[in-house]
Order: structure tokens, then sequence, then C-alpha cells
């Protein structure tokens, strides 16, 4: 199994949110290129067992402009946002998640470009 | 030929409005140290620099005795002005407590959902002993 933030690239690349790992899609840290570009985060979780975890991840859509930004988040959330308790994100990873806003503007950076973002509180297994 | 019995349980139902008046005092309680909880919490986790975000911190407790909300945030408190930047605390609090990727000297990001995510498991015990406290020497027994 690989690790959670590859998992998720993985699902998006398979629902062709995203082009691919190091494309356009990107773990923990926003590189300076592309402008367009999606950004997956894990930050504090909870413990729940030693096979199972809370943990909780943040996805960020830039781009140079806000509509587009706010449209790729949106598809992704909505990509989450099924009534289905469990998502396999890969074949070897399932996850029930809990998504806990709908996406929202969170800055603008120095070169204009804008982030859209949501959080995910997501129940899986330690890795 | 008849017996008639009867039954007087106002006393108990005198008893039992007084306890739910107990339990509703100590819910309230109970939610106010949670609030005060959680937002010390959050105070050693925002970051600061002017101290303008850790200024614009609040709770407040809306509602009637039955039915209240607790609100904990921060933007609060006439929503201070930074003095660096001349920008309110409610403009620039969502990118701070959002951005993973910012370094801070002092503080950190989710500097208020992390504190409560922390505290989800206290909460029930918070509440517990609120109430437990509150009903103690309640239904003491008939005469």
């Amino acid at each position: 199994m690989a690790d959670l933030l590859l998992d998720f690239v993985t699902f998006m690349t398979n629902k062709a949110l995203v082009k691919g790992d190091g494309i356009d899609a990107f773990r923990d840290a926003a590189p300076e290129e592309p402008d367009s570009a999606v950004i997956v985060y894990e930050y504090q979780g909870t413990y729940v067992n030693e096979d199972l975890a809370g943990r909780s991840i943040q996805i960020v859509a830039r781009d140079k402009s806000a509509t587009k930004a706010k449209e790729k988040a949106r598809a992704i959330f909505n990509s989450f946002n099924n009534n289905d308790e469990k998502i396999f994100l890969t074949a070897t990873r399932w996850c029930v998640m809990s998504i806990r806003q709908a996406p929202f503007k969170i800055k603008v950076d120095n070169k204009n470009r804008v982030y859209y973002g949501f959080n995910i509180g997501v129940n899986t297994k330690c890795d | 030929m008849k017996v008639s019995m009867k039954v007087d349980y106002s006393a108990f139902v005198q008893e039992c409005q007084a306890a739910i008046s107990k339990v509703q005092r100590g819910t309230k309680k109970a939610t106010k140290a949670a609030c005060e909880d959680i937002l010390k919490d959050s105070l050693n986790q925002v970051p600061r620099e002017t101290d303008t975000l850790a200024k614009s911190a609040f709770y407040e407790i809306q509602g009637s005795y039955r039915n209240f909300t607790a609100i904990i945030g921060y933007g609060g408190n006439g929503d201070p002005i930074n003095p660096k930047t001349g920008v309110p605390s409610s403009e620039y609090m969502v990118a701070v407590h959002e951005n993973l990727e910012a370094i801070h000297p002092v503080g950190k990001a989710k500097f208020l959902e992390d504190p409560v995510n922390s505290y989800t498991d206290k909460l029930p015990r918070t509440f517990a002993q609120s109430v437990r406290d509150e009903l103690k020497g309640v239904f003491k027994g008939g005469k």
C-alpha cells in the first residue's frame, strides 16, 4: 500500500481530475510551477487503534483564474462527496471519508494565483 | 366493597423538574468550560507576530436555556486591525489557519481546528462531570 497522499493523487488521476503525480498534482508542498496545480496535504489527525487512524487531508486547487481554481476544487470535492460510506482510493486502499466543508477560498499568492481548498477527515490504515 | 388508593407523585414531579433545571445548568457550565479550554489551547497555537489574530479570538454561547449553540472563533472582539498590514484580522485569518506550508516563528496553521479535534474525546467527560456535580443531592428519597 502506498503513502496516503499518493493514493489520493492516484485516485484523482484515474478520475481525470489531474494529469498525474509531479505533473499538475503535488504532495505536501506547492511548487512554483505550474500555475494550475492541485496540492494534497496531510495534517494532524487522531489515533483510533493500531490498525486504523483518523487522518486529516487538505486538498487545494490553484490557478491564475479564480473561477478555474474554484471549479477544480469543486470537481474534486464532488468526486469524494458521494453517499457511499466506503471509497476505494486504489485497489489496496479503502477509506471512510468525512468531508469537513465545501471548497472555500484560502488565499491569493504573490503571483496572483488563487487557492481554493477543502479539508477531509479520513479513516484508513496507518501507513 | 372497594379499596381506593390515592397516588400523589407531585413531589416526585417537582424533583424531576428541579433535576432538569440542574441538567440544563450543568450543560451550560460544561459548554462554557469546553469553550474556555479549547480557546486556551487555540491561543497557545495561534501564530503571533503583532498578536492581532490572538486579540480577535472569542467564544460566545447563543440561545435559550434548552437549546443553545457555542461558537469559538477568530475575527471577533471588534475585528482588530493588524498594525503592520492595515488589514482586519477577519480578512487574513482563514489564510493563516489553512496555509499548511507557512512557517511561523510562533504558532502554526490549524490553530482552531486542531484544538477542537483534540477536545472531542474529553467533551463527554466534561459534560458528564458538570451535570453530575449539579445533580448532587437530587432524588434523596421519599419520606
